[in-house]
């Protein structure tokens, strides 16, 4: 059974609360301030812009800049990490369960001899340049296809993504790196309040 | 004047204690909100089947004449889903090609509308009031995604991908 102490010392409660204040108010930050910067201002886009789900579709592409994923070799690296995490995700079913995936979705979503080539090729082509379905892939264990296709939508149309058809046909994405600029912004200023210089 | 909610003012008048019929009605109120959630997420919605979902414009039905006269087939194991949730199972008569297109949707997700097995989702894309029951709408909860202990194990892989691919400082 949980203990009520956490509630019996006044002054740290104090700061717990102003701690869940600041990070409830980045959240809606990130979110109000994509929809400030949106080029499209359609109703349906920063709808989209709004939702949850948006937040870590940003998050991805500001770890991405922040980590500095930023040449070929790195890209490559990440898509093997992600599929040694795939491998072991199939092999623990409570998990899976826990977070409603299934194994052939999960297998669909490692790189393979068919897709890495084209993840790779795109990047050393232009750094950041990615195949929608391989964003996807990346973030299999956050959201849908269908979500990721939608928050692409929104995003390309919010201006936040350059959006065209490769001439094989796939669609590919570059940030334009304000979303990025966005969220980091709004992490900083997180820890400001959190913990003022 | 009633004011119990479970007494009902008829159209012809007459009012009638109905709590079955009344909770009938919320549940099949909230199927449709569920369901153009869906398809909103989905990407398949047009304005016009959301404002028919939420009861806007006109009378379900009357808008889904309007604009689709015919009525869709349904396969033998895509009847199973509609059997198998109570969202779809509701609607199905009045709104038959919203839960065609609910159909579709799944059919694209899954690859294969067919397959029986789906997991139970645990977390969300959507807001907590329009949370699938899992319990009643079983295959229509697998469009829900999103989970704090997702997003921590993607922090970490990139983090690692990062750490691997840059020089540790001299101390």
């Amino acid at each position: 059974m949980i203990g009520n102490d956490v509630f019996s010392d006044a002054t740290a409660l104090t700061a717990d609360l102003d701690l869940l204040e600041a990070i409830l108010w980045s959240k809606a930050a990130v979110s109000e301030r994509l929809v400030e910067a949106s080029l499209s201002r359609d109703p349906d886009h920063l709808d989209v812009l709004r939702i949850e789900t948006m937040y870590q579709f940003v998050e991805f592409f500001f770890m991405l800049r922040a980590r500095s994923i930023d040449d070929v070799d790195q890209i490559e690296l990440l898509a093997g990490i992600h599929n040694d995490h795939i491998v072991n995700l199939t092999r623990d079913l409570e998990k899976m369960r826990r977070l409603g995936l299934r194994k052939e979705r999960l297998l669909e979503a490692m790189f393979t001899g068919d897709t890495l080539p084209r993840l790779l090729q795109n990047w050393r082509d232009r750094p950041g340049m990615i195949d929608q379905s391989n964003l996807a892939r990346f973030l299999v264990t956050v959201m849908s296809t269908e979500t990721c296709r939608k928050l692409v939508m929104a995003a390309a149309n919010g201006g936040f993504l350059e959006r065209h058809k490769s001439p094989y046909g796939t669609v590919l994405v570059r940030s334009t790196g304000v979303m990025e600029q966005i969220f980091g912004t709004t992490i900083r200023d997180l820890r400001r309040r959190i913990a003022p210089a | 004047m009633n004011n119990d909610p479970d007494i009902e003012a008829r159209h012809d008048g007459t009012a009638a204690v109905s709590s079955n019929e009344s909770a009938r009605r919320r549940n099949h109120d909230r199927g449709a909100r569920l369901l153009a959630s869906l398809l909103l997420l989905a990407g398949v919605a047009a304005p016009a089947t959301l404002a028919l979902t939420s009861g806007l414009i006109v009378s379900s039905a009357e808008a889904q004449l309007l604009a689709e006269p015919d009525r869709p087939t349904f396969s033998v194991a895509e009847r199973s889903i509609i059997a198998r949730n109570a969202s779809l199972r509701d609607r199905v008569s009045t709104e038959p090609w919203l839960v065609r297109r609910v159909l579709d949707t799944l059919a694209n997700r899954t690859g294969d509308a067919t397959r029986s097995v789906l997991p139970a989702p645990a977390t969300r894309d959507l807001p907590v009031e329009r949370r699938f029951d899992t319990a009643v709408d079983p295959d229509l909860g697998t469009f829900e995604r999103a989970s704090p202990e997702a997003a921590s194990d993607l922090f970490q892989l990139i983090k690692k991908a990062g750490a691997a691919s840059q020089p540790t400082p001299a101390k």
